[in-house]
């Protein structure tokens, strides 16, 4: 039956899901496999992340790659165990989220990183429309700010 | 506030009568009275919706139309008043879809899609990703009727690939 859905409204039911568990859903069908990659937004949590070969970064950047969105509505990013570090947002997501012009980043970053300072280059992203920022970042903005 | 009233014909003839300022909550019908397509004494005819879907689509309209009408009236309204508002809403959207099997929810998505009622169709899409978010991938093929296409191989090599997302 939701096979019968247009596409578009299966995109839609997954945008209310986190990206994991629309990953998840890949393995239903040869339908299915590739519309994860066409959800126009990416929720990441690292709670209760578990592989054997590759850390949470690896697996967020993994999945940002093989996305095929045009214009990325949102990206959320929760860092909240201690085996997985903020600072690995490096400079291939900044060029990523220039290339799906990004509109809105939510960043979460808990206590156990006192120091993680926002990547300034990513102010410069001028499609960017939001950007919330939780609990502890350190924003280094370029000057002036606009 | 406007009481004029339009008729609505579902695919299998059901004639419902609704007020306007409801209709409107759908951009199709809305556009329709816009460009004066519609006929006072005359329905309008919704090919795809059956009357069973259309009776929940207007009381949806009808429920949401009354609040956007609030909204006006109190508009110095405190903040506990908003919230209070919303959860009202909030609660009885969730009876309203708490009501419903899933292949009611795939027709009424169907018919907000093709009516053009944005907060309808999220709050559906909502409630189905709710009804899948915790349940194996068997599970989810049976309630979907979706037919496995993979080789058992195929399928061991995508859960592979995305080890991470099925823990």
């Amino acid at each position: 039956m939701i096979n019968q859905l247009p596409e578009v409204l299966i995109l839609r039911i997954f945008s209310f899901l986190p990206t994991k568990t629309v990953i998840a859903r890949s393995v239903l069908s040869k339908q299915w496999r590739s519309s994860w990659k066409m959800v126009p937004n990416l929720e990441f949590d690292s709670d209760g992340y578990k592989s054997d070969h590759l850390t949470f970064s690896e697996s967020v950047s993994k999945s940002f790659l093989s996305h095929k969105v045009p214009v990325l509505e949102s990206l959320h990013l929760t860092f909240r165990s201690d085996k997985v570090s903020p600072l690995d947002i490096n400079v291939a997501w900044v060029g990523i989220a220039f290339a799906r012009h990004l509109r809105e980043l939510v960043l979460e970053v808990h206590p156990e990183y006192e120091n993680f300072t926002f990547p300034s280059s990513l102010c410069t992203c001028n499609t960017l429309e939001t950007l919330k920022l939780k609990l502890f970042v350190i924003v280094d903005s370029p000057s002036p700010v606009l | 506030m406007s009481s004029n009233m339009i008729m609505l014909k579902s695919s299998d003839g059901a004639s419902f009568e609704i007020e306007e300022a409801a209709a409107r909550k759908s951009k199709i019908i809305a556009n329709m009275i816009e460009v004066e397509c519609v006929d006072e004494d005359k329905a309008i005819p919704l090919q795809n919706v059956t009357g069973n879907i259309l009776a929940l689509v207007i009381e949806y309209c009808n429920k949401h139309i009354v609040d956007d009408d609030d909204d006006v009236a109190t508009e110095e309204a405190s903040e506990e008043e908003e919230e209070a508002k919303k959860k009202k809403v909030d609660d009885w959207e969730a009876e309203f879809m708490n009501s419903m099997s899933l292949e009611t929810m795939f027709e009424l998505l169907l018919a907000a899609n093709y009516l053009n009622i944005k907060s309808l169709i999220d709050l559906v899409c909502q409630t189905i990703a709710n009804n899948i978010k915790d349940k194996t991938p068997e599970e989810v093929r049976k309630i979907f009727s979706i037919e496995n296409d993979f080789t058992p191989e195929e399928e061991e090599e995508i859960r592979k690939e995305n080890a991470w997302a099925f823990g």
